[in-house]
């Protein structure tokens, strides 16, 4: 497998931490602690701080996002929150409100 | 998806038989502690500790540990699952499954290896109770709190209530002491070593010299059995241990 997915009908509330890709097309609140990527699909909703190598965000996330590699905000991501990360990519269309921290 | 036995290619083009709706899964390499809440159903081939409430299916793939109460339509236990389970259509214990908690549904299906340790209200009867139950919220820190009370009578009721389950009268007596005494015998040597573990519970001495299991969390879980065989009448009375702290942390080290 190597790739946990979080369906559209399913509710996190708690702590998660992966190994592994993650995909979330559900909601999930608390913290995500990942070492690999996290990937937040349109129908997905994160309300927590996620640290993870690289996110790539096209639904909504409301927490600070932490990344070692690369933040990715698509077209209609929504993030409310603080990015950290060594590179920021904000497509057109999307939805940003915090501030950047870049080239750690 | 997951333990899909190889087919051919046609096949696999298919949707899987498990999962008709787009399923959860929560990989082996994923640690999950908080309250899971889903309409459908949901596949873990990894760690999650806390609270499950599903519409559909909940799937535990061999290797992987719920440590919670669960609520579901349908469980299959593949792997180890501690805390009470309430299913309002069925529940399925695996030649390699575990469960220990208390069980309440209408259809309990144990396969030849699988283990058990708690009270079973198994059967039509259990429909019912289990239907109103489905309707109370699960208290997620109390495992034991849902269970009847230990004086009622405990014997499991899976030989006289699961008559259409495709298990042998053998295989049900082994079940009916497995249930009740202890995992299973040493002849079963068919089963893998990490259920053998729980098996060897004669005291704690013989628990704690139990073989590595595979993850610290089974460990913990493997010494619980142990603990709970070694005390006298109470051992149908299903004990649902948080795993210890110091358990949980070593196993979050990252495994790369």
């Amino acid at each position: 497998m190597g790739t946990t997915v979080i369906g559209p009908s399913l509710v996190i509330d708690g702590e998660v931490s992966a190994d592994e890709d993650l995909v979330v097309e559900g909601t999930l609140r608390g913290t995500l602690q990942l070492s690999r990527s996290l990937v937040v699909e349109p129908s997905g909703v994160v309300e927590a701080d996620v640290e993870a190598d690289s996110a790539v965000i096209s639904g909504q996330v409301k927490g600070k996002v932490v990344a070692r590699q690369k933040v990715e905000l698509r077209a209609n991501a929504r993030l409310i929150g603080d990015i950290k990360a060594a590179r920021v990519v904000i497509a057109e269309g999307a939805t940003f409100r915090g501030t950047i921290e870049m080239g750690a | 998806m997951i333990n899909q036995p190889q087919a051919q290619p046609q096949a696999q083009r298919q949707a899987p038989p498990q999962a008709p709706l787009q399923a959860t899964v929560i990989g082996a390499l994923t640690r999950i502690k908080g309250e899971v809440e889903c309409q459908d159903s949901l596949i873990v081939a990894g760690h999650l500790e806390g609270a499950i409430r599903l519409g559909d299916e909940l799937v535990i793939e061999p290797g992987g540990v719920v440590v919670a109460d669960v609520q579901a339509a349908r469980v299959l236990v593949g792997g180890t699952l501690v805390g009470n389970v309430n299913a309002t259509e069925s529940v399925r214990i695996g030649a390699q499954g575990k469960l220990l908690g208390d069980v309440h549904c209408p259809q309990l299906v144990m396969a030849d290896g699988a283990a058990l340790r708690g009270n079973v209200t198994a059967g039509p009867a259990a429909a019912a109770a289990s239907d109103a139950r489905a309707r109370t919220p699960l208290g997620s820190g109390r495992p034991a709190a849902s269970a009847p009370p230990a004086s009622s009578p405990p014997p499991p009721r899976a030989r006289a209530n699961v008559p259409t389950a495709p298990v042998t009268p053998l295989a049900l007596r082994r079940e009916r002491s497995a249930g009740l005494e202890r995992s299973a015998g040493p002849e079963r040597s068919g089963a893998p070593e990490r259920s053998g573990a729980p098996e060897r519970s004669a005291g704690p001495g013989r628990a704690a010299a139990a073989p590595p299991a595979a993850s610290p969390a089974a460990t913990t879980i493997a010494l619980e059995v142990g603990r709970g065989a070694s005390g006298a009448g109470a051992s149908t009375q299903a004990k649902v241990p948080r795993p210890p702290t110091a358990a949980g942390k070593k196993s979050r080290v990252k495994r790369r």
